[in-house]
């Protein structure tokens, strides 16, 4: 059974190898300079004092082989499920073949077993030897890039969950549906809502996020010309803010009896700023206002705008997975989904035994 | 002797439909059996339900005394050629012998080899660009080499031209006598049947209307024409089959096991077609001439 299945499976086998290999010599070339490149540059940027500009270069090298790779590592799953899970069995369907492979000295239920075995282990292969590869190729943009989470579901073990779940997928609507196309159509469907899910609700409550206060400043400075109303005006952490790769969920913006005022860096309300006695006034719509506000040089007498916020007790919500969660999410979502396809796959065991005829 | 196959009160629905309803039916070993019936009479799903392909909806049914399918040893001890005769269209010749191998522990290689060459199959050849006799040809081969006890084939020879039906007639037979195997097959064509069965079964809406050995069969149904007269009056031991009437004339099918004494009767043999026509006419009257049986399925 398993060399029939090798057999049946060997040209599909043979393109993915040979894509396997083009793509590791590319990625090899080109991943070696990038590593070189990150020594030259951004690793000794201090030395120098440009690490802003060193950054911000190296983070756009290579810029059309990131995006393609991102997209590829997002798509591979997908592309497998739909084309070696969908048709594993609905071909055989559509064909007629399963009454002389169901007919040969073997049962449905190893038939089944060994096709899934081998072809699905082939997916999960392929996936992860990508990832492994893309990871690598990353590396140095991602320790430069600082935003680990960003690209969570195209690194490490994540995408072969998502291969399996595709895969399986992909078995059981051509097991269900009989028919290659619909089954295709079907997996492609389930897996990216069962994906958007995931990555919507799912993902940020693995674990209770992190919430962390602090002291807000309005950014840029106020100067005397800049009377009346300045609408949603931005405002940003003082102090800390966000701790290095954490993934940041929500910013939120609060007054001193804890109501939200704004949402990410802006307000919601007005801020309205005006000539008063000793100085200047500052009102905050929501929050409160503040008299005698100084501008200009820092000589003159007063508080300043960041003074004001912290007598008006405005403050920063920031709400966040810290970095060190990023390897338990890692695994826990693989898990979720290895669990997914077993299911998936447990119902096309129980419907071929029993419903398929 | 174990019954090839037995089936109680056996079932079969598709959602509201009923393909096969309360069939009852035992076949004895050692025959090559013919499974006759028109459209819809439920040969295929029978066929099906017999090699585990269908589960049963009701019923029971017994193939070689155990249940269709169940486990590796009991689906060896059965072949099958499905309908159509599917196969791997992208696999070679050589391939789908491999694949038999593979899959059937009793596997007959040298025999499946030698038809292989006898048949004048080029085993490089993909099985989707084979004719219809030859993928025919390739799947018989494939269940016969699997060395099964009972083979069962599904109206092999429908799509198939007079040449490639007889020749795959021909090979049936062979291996029939070379290896005495049970053989079950199904046809709208009892010209077929009457070259290669000794036993025939009359299937119409599920139920067996007749079964037994052709020979017995023959012998014991006549066909009687003589002066009009009422059927209460016919011995006891005389089964009317079909009955046509003209004003002054009657002919009868009857099957009798005693001698027709009646000298107003002239008696006449009967063919196999007219045996089969005749009970499935009773069955269904209203399509008592159907030419269904008859037809060449295309």
């Amino acid at each position: 059974m398993i060399r029939l299945t090798a057999r049946q499976f060997r040209t599909q086998a043979i393109v993915a190898a040979i894509a396997l290999m083009i793509a590791a010599v590319v990625l090899a070339v080109t991943g070696a300079n990038l590593a070189h490149l990150y020594t030259t540059t951004v690793a000794s940027c201090q030395a120098r004092n440009d690490c802003s500009t060193a950054t911000s270069a190296f983070l756009s090298t290579d810029g059309q082989l990131q995006t393609a790779l991102d997209v590829l590592m997002v798509a591979i799953p997908a592309l497998l499920g739909i084309f070696w899970g969908a048709p594993l069995i609905a071909r055989e369907l559509e064909a007629g073949t399963h009454r002389l492979a169901w007919t040969q000295s073997v049962t449905r239920a190893r038939w089944l077993a060994v096709r899934i075995g081998v072809v699905g282990i082939c997916s999960l292969l392929v996936t992860g030897l990508f990832s492994l590869m893309v990871t690598w190729w990353f590396g140095p943009l991602d320790r430069a890039g600082m935003s680990i989470f960003g690209s969570f579901d195209q690194r490490d073990v994540v995408p072969i969950g998502y291969a399996a779940f595709a895969f399986a997928l992909g078995v059981t609507s051509g097991a269900l549906l009989r028919r290659t196309l619909p089954a295709m159509a079907t997996t492609l469907a389930g897996f990216v809502a069962i994906r958007l899910a995931v990555v919507e609700w799912l993902r940020p409550n693995l674990a209770t996020p992190v919430h962390r206060t602090v002291l807000d400043t309005v950014l840029g400075s106020l100067s005397s010309g800049q009377h009346g109303s300045v609408t949603a005006a931005q405002v940003t952490a003082a102090q800390g803010g966000v701790p290095a790769n954490a993934w940041l969920l929500s910013d939120q913006t609060i007054n001193g009896a804890g109501h939200v005022i704004g949402q990410n860096g802006l307000l919601n309300g007005a801020m309205n700023f005006y000539p008063s006695a000793g100085g200047y006034g500052l009102t905050l719509q929501g929050a409160g206002t503040c008299r005698n506000v100084s501008v200009g040089p820092p000589a003159n007498p007063g508080m300043d705008i960041q003074k004001c916020l912290a007598q008006l007790n405005v403050r920063d919500v920031l709400t966040y997975q810290p970095a060190g969660r990023y390897w338990p999410f890692q695994w826990d979502e693989l898990g979720i989904f290895l669990a997914l396809s077993l299911i998936v796959v447990g119902l096309s065991f129980w419907w071929i035994r029993r419903r398929v005829n | 002797m174990t019954a090839v196959l037995e089936t109680k009160g056996l079932g079969k629905r598709y959602g509201r439909r009923w393909a096969l309803r309360d069939c009852t039916l035992e076949i004895p070993p050692g025959h090559v059996v013919g499974l006759v019936g028109p459209n819809g009479a439920g040969k295929t799903t029978l066929l099906n339900l017999a090699v585990g392909l269908l589960s049963p909806t009701s019923g029971d049914i017994l193939v070689l005394g155990d249940r269709p399918a169940h486990g590796a040893a009991q689906l060896a001890r059965v072949g099958f050629v499905a309908q159509e005769t599917p196969l791997y269209a992208g696999l070679s010749v050589a391939d789908h012998l491999r694949f038999g191998a593979w899959l059937n522990p009793s596997w007959d290689q040298p025999q499946a080899e030698d038809r292989i060459d006898q048949l004048g199959l080029d085993r490089t050849q993909r099985a989707g660009e084979l004719s219809g006799g030859q993928r025919a040809q390739l799947a018989l081969t494939l269940a016969i080499a699997k060395r099964p006890e009972l083979l069962i084939l599904d109206e092999p020879v429908a799509s198939l031209d007079p040449l490639a039906r007889r020749e795959f007639l021909q090979h049936l037979m062979e291996s029939v006598a070379e290896h005495e195997l049970s053989v079950v097959l199904s046809s709208h064509l009892v010209s077929d049947l009457e070259r290669v069965c000794d036993y025939l079964i009359v299937l119409v809406s599920s139920q067996v209307q007749v079964a037994g050995e052709i020979e017995e069969l023959l012998a014991s149904h006549h066909r009687l024409t003589g002066p009009r007269r009422d059927l209460e009056r016919l011995p006891a031991s005389q089964e009317v089959i079909e009955a046509s009437h003209t004003d002054r004339q009657s002919t009868l099918i009857v099957r009798t096991d005693q001698p027709i004494l009646d000298p107003t009767w002239s008696v006449e043999q009967i063919s196999l077609e007219d045996l089969v026509l005749a009970y499935m006419g009773r069955a269904a009257p209203t399509r008592a001439t159907r030419p269904a049986l008859l037809r060449v399925e295309p």
